[in-house]
């Protein structure tokens, strides 16, 4: 019924052995197993590795930027590197030079070392050794390597305040300028004839490749919601199917069932979970009344990295029920939330009117406001602003099992029991 | 068809697409990009802890791979590096290049390559770590992502190479 939002997480062994398998294999067949063909890049002789490099770029770019238009991956759930400008640069020209005397990189020596090239392996078990001498020499500089122009996750079109969408396009236009100057340098300072992988292809389909990169640029360039808005865009996908769910009401939980959520009863039973109530009311609704243990958030809030985090795996098995004084702003809520990724998400039916209606008001027979009365704003009246400090804020076990046993209110149970967590996958390296 | 065989490769804009297409994939599955520095570093910290786990507990940048209870090999990345040799191996013997043999520029000699090699690889292995990431996980992975820092690291490796590609011009012409 509803979409996984991407990126999916998985890593376990499986997924990430294909992916490797697949990054290898590609480097291989790219030419990149082999120490002369990426050393030609710096004697201007073939440049293959700008060429599969920046084509790769722009191609992973083009991908990331049709998914998060179209809402299936939230670009703000994925891993981009930390930026440090001053080990950046300093590690740059380092393995730079490296790859000019030892005519690999870690990635590829690997590949090369694996089809049996005897200085991949040399070159391998060199990378081994530096990386060994880093750990060991390292601490010497530890303030430098923590700090050097530490900015966090950031992003070139943060930095140039330009839309994701045209930074793609100008990285698409600047590739296709490089890769028409590479096959200049190619026919100046490469060997003649050249290579028969390294030949120019049809010319016609050269042209064609060029022409398909600009229009791509274009298309980048004019998709309003890349590299983010992926939420507001996955909202309206899954719109159909969340309109469907919140009319059949199977999302709604009684007021009874959520006071017996906050004793950690479920069925007029005891149960193991954690619950998480959120509060997307105004502040003047809040402060005259809200429910013991709530946090208060806005949808607004929600729809930003506030919600991405009630989303993530450490939370992936708690209930979470949101509150409106009504239904319309709960509902807004839990589209995010669960547009996001969240799962066990839940409204309280009626909101804080029909909560107050049953337990302050002793009404049992109470139902939602619907239509013109649900105004979403706080109708019971409070001398002061007692917040959680009134009996209703957490009405006791006792009412709640009363209320269960006798069938006083009837309601159809909606809260179901949330079994084990997902284990958490390793880190970065 | 081309027949494949040594020296014939994928025309390199096919292949930079296939390898686009292979780290979105990535990204849309697991949340993260490609590496494979990393994951030589965990191997070397995993073999320091068999050695010396009190050493690696004590050390920080050991530590924070493989200090206390931590398995420096449970990692997305180690399981990488085992798959870009196994996909590599693979590819090679497919397409026939899988052979013992050393690739060196044409004055070099062997043994002169192999210390090369290992020169050069010891650098980027240094280098790597020092930047956090090397041309897979940090380039290629970052510049995918548009992370300022992977974009100053990708000029700087190029700026890195071209101010020694002259003076070591003879190891490779």
């Amino acid at each position: 019924m509803t979409l996984a939002l991407a990126p999916l997480h998985l890593d376990g062994f499986l997924v990430p052995l294909l992916l490797g398998a697949a990054f290898g294999a590609t480097l291989e067949r790219s030419g990149f197993g082999d120490a002369r063909r990426l050393a030609a890049q710096f004697m201007l002789t073939e440049l293959r590795v700008l060429k599969v490099m920046f084509t790769a770029i722009v191609t992973c770019l083009l991908w990331i930027t049709l998914a998060t238009s179209v809402g299936w991956l939230d670009f703000g759930a994925l891993a981009v590197n930390p930026t440090w400008l001053g080990t950046a640069a300093v590690g740059g020209l380092l393995l730079g030079m490296g790859f000019v005397v030892g005519g690999y990189c870690p990635g590829t020596s690997i590949v090369s070392a694996a089809t049996g090239k005897v200085d991949g392996m040399f070159f391998l078990a060199g990378v081994g050794a530096g990386v060994f001498a880093f750990g060991e020499t390292g601490g010497a500089f530890r303030t430098f390597y923590d700090t050097a122009g530490a900015l966090g996750r950031v992003t070139l079109p943060d930095v140039l305040g330009l839309p994701f969408g045209v930074v793609v396009a100008l990285v698409v236009v600047m590739a296709v300028a490089m890769f028409l100057g590479a096959e200049a340098l190619e026919r100046r300072f490469g060997p003649t004839p050249a290579p028969a992988d390294a030949r120019p292809g049809r010319p016609r389909l050269a042209r064609a490749g060029v022409l398909a990169a600009l229009v791509a640029a274009v298309v980048a360039f004019a998709a309003p919601a890349a590299g983010g808005g992926a939420v507001e865009a996955r909202v309206g996908l899954l719109r159909p199917a969340h309109d469907a769910t919140l009319a059949a009401r199977t999302v709604h939980a009684d007021p009874v069932e959520v006071a017996g959520l906050l004793h950690r009863e479920l069925g007029g039973a005891p149960a193991r979970f954690h619950l998480v109530l959120l509060d997307v009311r105004d502040p003047s609704s809040w402060n005259r009344f809200h429910l013991e243990d709530a946090t208060p958030t806005t949808v607004a809030r929600l729809a930003g990295d506030e919600g991405r985090r009630w989303a993530d795996a450490r939370w992936a098995t708690s209930i979470k029920v949101v509150l409106g004084d009504d239904e319309a702003r709960a509902e807004e809520a839990w589209r995010l939330l669960v547009a996001h990724g969240a799962r066990h998400v839940y409204v309280l039916a009626g909101g804080v009117n029909l909560w107050l209606d049953v337990f302050k008001d002793g009404r049992l027979d109470a139902a939602p406001a619907r239509g013109a009365a649900a105004t979403d704003t706080l109708r019971h009246a409070f001398a002061s602003s007692l917040g959680a400090r009134l009996p209703w804020a957490r009405p006791d076990v006792a009412t709640y099992r009363r209320l269960v046993a006798t069938k006083a209110r009837a309601f159809t149970p909606r809260v179901a029991p949330v079994t084990k967590a997902v284990a958490a996958s390793g880190g970065c390296g | 068809m081309k027949r494949p065989g040594p020296g014939r490769y994928w025309n390199p804009y096919v292949g930079g697409a296939v390898l686009g297409t292979v780290l979105f994939a990535s990204f849309l599955l697991t949340g993260h990009g490609l590496g494979a520095s990393g994951g030589v570093a965990r191997v070397v910290v995993a073999a320091q802890k068999v050695v010396a786990p009190d050493h690696v507990d004590r050390t920080a940048l050991l530590a924070e791979l493989g200090g206390g209870t931590r398995d420096p090999l449970d990692a997305w990345v180690v399981v990488g590096i085992l798959g870009v040799a196994l996909g590599g191996a693979a590819s090679g013997l497919l397409a026939g290049r899988w052979r013992l043999e050393t690739f060196r520029g044409p004055r070099v000699p062997v043994r002169t390559r192999w210390l090369l090699a290992l020169a050069g690889g010891t650098v980027m292995g240094f280098a790597a770590r020092l930047a956090r990431g090397c041309t897979s996980g940090q380039a290629l992975t970052g510049g995918a992502t548009l992370a300022v820092g992977s974009w100053v690291f990708m000029l700087a490796v190029f700026a890195g190479g071209y101010l020694v590609a002259w003076p070591l011009r003879r190891l490779w012409k």
